[in-house]
């Protein structure tokens, strides 16, 4: 008689496996509930590995020719002349609210997936969830998941995120929509007179400068472009940026 | 030792470098141990993660998808060698 062998199916994990990959769900359940009922918990933690990068980041930029640095140094200094006279009397004609709270930016992109800034400073500062970031002016975000000592800013060039906002001097309206990275696009009727290099706006107290139209896109078969826009502020190299209450539209 | 390194490199990496860095670190990483993908992706979402920058965890996700693919890429290598 034939001997028959049975193969026994192997199971894709073992028991040990099994058991080891319930823990880890558990551990991340626990994660999860702890990231949304405490969101400044984790920022704290990470904060001395992300001065760490900043500072890693700082000692590369410092290979830089002296003599370059000395005519940057002198040409700096007839700038910071010239700005500090236009800041005291800019100062001089403000006040308090509109200047906003000056946040310390901690991280920002390519060093997160999403377009998103941690901030160093929190409720304890007086920030609040909704208020506006500007970088030198230029609006760049919203404030997300603020804790005592730091915030999230959801950049709105956030992949996916939409705002409403307006195209050239004859203020056509669009949506922005983030494409990462910094960059937005918006689609706009192909007779709208939009050309390269049209400021776009988005709502603030008036109309806000936010960026500029770099390529418009149109079919012959489409009645709409497409537009392509750059910011104005780069996410990449924010170190600060100045936080305001939202304006209510 | 370098397997050591590679998966606190790719632990630490997002807070270090930038995203295309840490998914070249965590996709090498992964071969040696599958799960630091997933635990890479879990870290880079508790820190940078806001539902107003993106619908879904993408990082966790790419991660978790990442960590199978390692597991199978291992499976069939240890498989290649007891059969070679």
């Amino acid at each position: 008689m034939k001997t028959q062998y049975f193969r026994r199916p192997k199971s894709f994990l073992s028991p040990q496996q099994s058991i080891v990959a319930i823990g880890a769900g558990v551990i991340i359940l626990i994660l999860i509930v702890l990231r949304l009922a405490l969101p400044g918990v984790f920022t704290a933690l990470f904060t001395p590995l992300w001065n760490l990068g900043n500072f890693f980041t700082g000692q590369a930029h410092r290979t830089e020719d002296a003599a370059t640095l000395e005519a940057r140094v002198l040409a700096l200094e007839a700038e910071n002349e010239t700005l500090r006279n236009e800041n005291r009397a800019l100062t001089e004609n403000s006040d308090d609210e509109t200047r906003g709270i000056v946040a310390g930016v901690v991280a920002r992109p390519p060093l997160s997936p999403y377009d998103v800034l941690i901030l160093g400073e929190g409720t304890d500062q007086g920030l609040y969830e909704g208020m506006q970031a500007f970088s030198k002016g230029i609006p760049v975000g919203t404030l997300e998941s603020v804790s005592a000592g730091s915030a999230r800013v959801a950049l709105y060039s956030s992949s996916g995120r939409a705002t409403e906002g307006w195209v050239g001097e004859a203020r056509v309206p669009i949506t922005l929509y983030g494409l990462g990275g910094g960059a937005f696009q918006a689609d706009v009727p192909r007779e709208s007179g939009v050309v390269e290099g049209d400021m776009v706006y988005i709502p603030g107290p008036g109309a806000l400068p936010m960026g500029v139209v770099v390529a418009i896109e149109s079919n012959a078969s489409s009645p709409r472009s497409l537009v392509r826009i750059r910011p104005m502020a780069n996410p990449f190299t924010m170190t600060s940026v100045s936080v305001v209450a939202a304006p209510s539209l | 030792m370098m397997k050591g390194v590679l998966v606190v490199a790719a632990l630490l990496s997002p807070f270090l470098f930038p995203f295309a860095v840490t998914l070249v670190l965590v996709a090498a990483a992964s071969i040696v141990f599958p799960p630091i993908a997933l635990i890479s992706g879990i870290v880079t979402d508790l820190a940078y993660y806001t539902p107003a920058a993106s619908f879904l965890p993408v990082a966790s996700i790419s991660g978790l998808l990442i960590s199978v693919v390692a597991l199978f890429v291992r499976r069939f290598l240890k498989a290649r060698i007891i059969g070679g």
